[in-house]
């Protein structure tokens, strides 16, 4: 973990990386997510025609379809990859899925 | 008199192979798309250089509002691609991705449809190379499967041609004013072009299999070609609304759980291709204006992503996301990069996305599609989760993965850094873009309310990444394939095959082995006759009978 990364903006990054950085993001994350939905309450709706002004006089509707959309898009795709998952190989050697495993075995033996 | 601008690529390949290998060559591959641009950059709209052919008028430069936005966005992604290959050596792909790009660039200035089927069939030819260039086997075997579909394409196109021109007389190209059988072949070969949904599978399975360099390319043209065609033959298409929805919807499923990142990206193009059909499919002047905005900054952004994974894969030597990660320690720059065509795929205030998307929305609400509206609003959040945090996430952040590489060459760098500020420009100075579209807008995207509320849905949709990821739901990258629809041709369709022509030939040898076991007997009988032992003497004698029966039968028979 001390390695010091050759780039300045490498240097930069990792303070983003540190689990310190990770708590920050979150923290501000939450912060302007409650900001957002208070801000939300007092602007004018003119953008917006049939369900995007119904929708607007819920407050934080928006917040709320994204968070539980996204997290439903995850969990279901979670649960696809029973269905659908397959070793790299299933197509080979038709295929370049696993050219790059293949190609790492070959080289490593 | 002007030069048509894919006269300009054709003869720039045809010249390539004397320029000498090195910068000279990659000076030339950036001129030929600048020499073309100006050839129709300030040209006013009408339509040029026509020619006759079996009584039929063919246009071959016909500059309109919608061309002209697509041709354009077609000429500065080929300077961009070309900059981004600068280092390349290869010239099976510098005239490859010429050719492609050129012949793009014909097919939408042509102003009939038999000009347009050539084109259309030429840049199926012309990218194949750059899926093969890889120079695998499998990316053989790709390249096959891509260039099946694009010929599919290509006849039900020629297809639809002939019966139209048959029923109109006319082939020029405009809208289809009835869906009749000709309108609908024609449909599907713009469909599979567009990746509609079942017809979508080439995609995902050839772009991941080109090269670094050789993906960007083909991510800028064949779909958007498509989007184009849609856009001038079957605007306000109901049923367009309802297949782009779809387009919108499905592959984010994939995408959040693909391994290959470069392939996520190939999901993440037909989920953006949906929004464009819904708009031809709405096909009012803001729906219109909407798709041509979203092409024209969806080209720019999906450039940039698939040239920074180009640039890992150059540099990292793959692009699995299970294999990857704490590259911003090795290439930062190109982390920025990456993080800033995310921002405008994600449509994040300021980044081209943005001024784009809200348009289809907005038209899509207008008209009353709320079902629709509601499930683009889910692609948009999903397109942030998979897309916008995934790509940047996985490649750059997450675990260290301990590859240590150096930072993308220089040209790479500088083509991410043009398309980049690109994004960020049209994004914050949407008008001179908003200036070109096919009809007057008077959008304004920058509303406090738009602005807060799209900000809302992506950040709430951050945060859920977030708890996922802490919860360990968050599917981690995984070495697999992932089944999809062309299971059907690539697993099922040969086993049928393989297991009818099994039983037919067992059949055959069951039905025919007494048969057979008695010709062995008869022949060896013959065999005394005129077996080895009576050399070539008798066999002279057997063909004269032979010919004395044909006489025979001859003379009969008249």
């Amino acid at each position: 973990m001390n390695e010091q990364p050759r780039f300045l903006l490498s240097r930069l990054l990792q303070r983003i990386d540190s689990p310190l950085g990770v708590k920050r993001i979150c923290y501000i994350l939450l912060v302007a997510c409650g900001l957002l939905v208070a801000i939300g309450l007092f602007i004018p709706h003119h953008d917006a025609y049939g369900m995007g002004a119904i929708v607007a006089r819920i407050p934080g509707f928006y917040g709320i379809y994204g968070f539980v959309m996204s997290a439903l898009l995850v969990i279901i795709a979670k649960a696809l990859r029973r269905i659908l998952m397959r070793s790299e190989d299933y197509y080979a050697p038709r295929t370049i899925d696993n050219e790059e495993t293949q190609k790492e075995r070959n080289s490593s033996t | 008199m002007s030069i048509p601008p894919f006269l300009f690529y054709l003869a720039g390949a045809l010249v390539l192979p004397l320029v000498p290998k090195g910068a000279m060559r990659s000076l030339f591959l950036l001129l030929v798309p600048v020499l073309a641009l100006t050839q129709f950059v300030v040209l006013p709209f009408g339509e040029y250089a026509s020619a006759e052919l079996f009584g039929y008028t063919l246009i071959l430069l016909r500059l309109d509002a919608l061309a002209y936005a697509f041709s354009l966005i077609f000429s500065i992604a080929a300077f961009l691609a070309a900059l981004f290959a600068w280092h390349i050596r290869d010239t099976t792909q510098q005239i490859a991705t010429l050719i492609y790009s050129g012949v793009a660039i014909g097919a939408v200035q042509a102003g009939d449809l038999i000009t347009l089927f050539c084109f259309w069939e030429a840049t199926a030819f012309a990218s194949v190379f750059l899926v093969w260039a890889r120079r695998t086997d499998g990316a053989y075997f790709t390249g096959m499967r891509y260039l099946i579909f694009q010929m599919l394409s290509g006849l039900l196109l020629l297809a639809g041609i002939i019966l139209h021109i048959n029923a109109t007389g006319s082939n020029l190209f405009v809208q289809f004013p009835d869906i009749n059988f000709a309108a609908v072949l024609i449909l599907l070969a713009f469909g599979i072009k567009c990746a509609f949904p079942l017809l979508h599978d080439w995609l995902q399975d050839a772009y991941p299999a080109s090269t670094p360099t050789g993906t960007v390319v083909l991510s800028v043209f064949t779909t958007k070609l498509a989007v184009y065609a849609l856009a001038r033959g079957f605007p306000g298409l109901e049923a367009l609304v309802y297949i782009g929805a779809l387009m919108a919807l499905f592959p984010i499923f994939y995408a959040v759980i693909e391994n290959d990142l470069r392939r996520v990206l190939a999901f993440s193009l037909n989920n953006q291709l949906g929004f464009m059909v819904v708009g031809v499919g709405i096909g009012t002047p803001l729906a219109l204006n909407g798709t041509v905005t979203h092409a024209f900054c969806h080209v720019l952004y999906k450039a940039l992503l698939f040239m920074s994974m180009g640039a890992v894969l150059l540099r990292a030597g793959t692009t699995k996301g299970s294999e990857l990660g704490g590259l911003y320690k090795s290439m930062p720059y190109t982390t920025v990069f990456c993080v800033i065509g995310a921002a405008s795929i994600s449509a994040f205030p300021l980044f081209s996305g943005f001024i784009s998307k809200s348009l289809i929305l907005s038209a899509a609400d207008k008209q009353g599609y709320t079902l629709v509206w509601f499930a683009l609003l889910f692609a948009s959040a999903g397109v942030f989760h998979y897309c916008g945090i995934k790509i940047p996430y996985f490649a750059f952040f997450a675990r260290d993965s301990g590859i240590r590489c150096r930072e993308a060459p220089w040209n790479m760098l500088l083509a991410m850094g043009l398309t980049a500020l690109l994004c960020v420009g049209i994004g914050v100075f949407p008008q001179p873009l908003y200036n070109i579209l096919p009809y007057g807008v008077s959008y304004v995207p920058y509303t406090a309310d738009h602005v807060v509320f799209q900000l809302q849905l992506l950040l709430f949709s951050a945060l859920a990444f977030m708890v996922l990821m802490s919860k360990g739901i968050y599917p981690a990258g995984l070495r697999s394939v992932n089944l999809s629809s062309d299971i059907v041709y690539r697993k099922w369709l040969p086993r049928v095959l393989l297991w009818t022509w099994g039983s037919i030939e067992q059949f055959v040898v069951s039905i025919t082995a007494p048969l057979r076991r008695e010709s062995r007997q008869i022949f060896r009988n013959i065999g005394v006759v005129i077996g080895n032992e009576h050399g070539s003497g008798v066999m002279l004698l057997w063909v004269g009978v032979l010919l004395v029966f044909l006489l025979a039968l001859t003379y009969l028979a008249r």
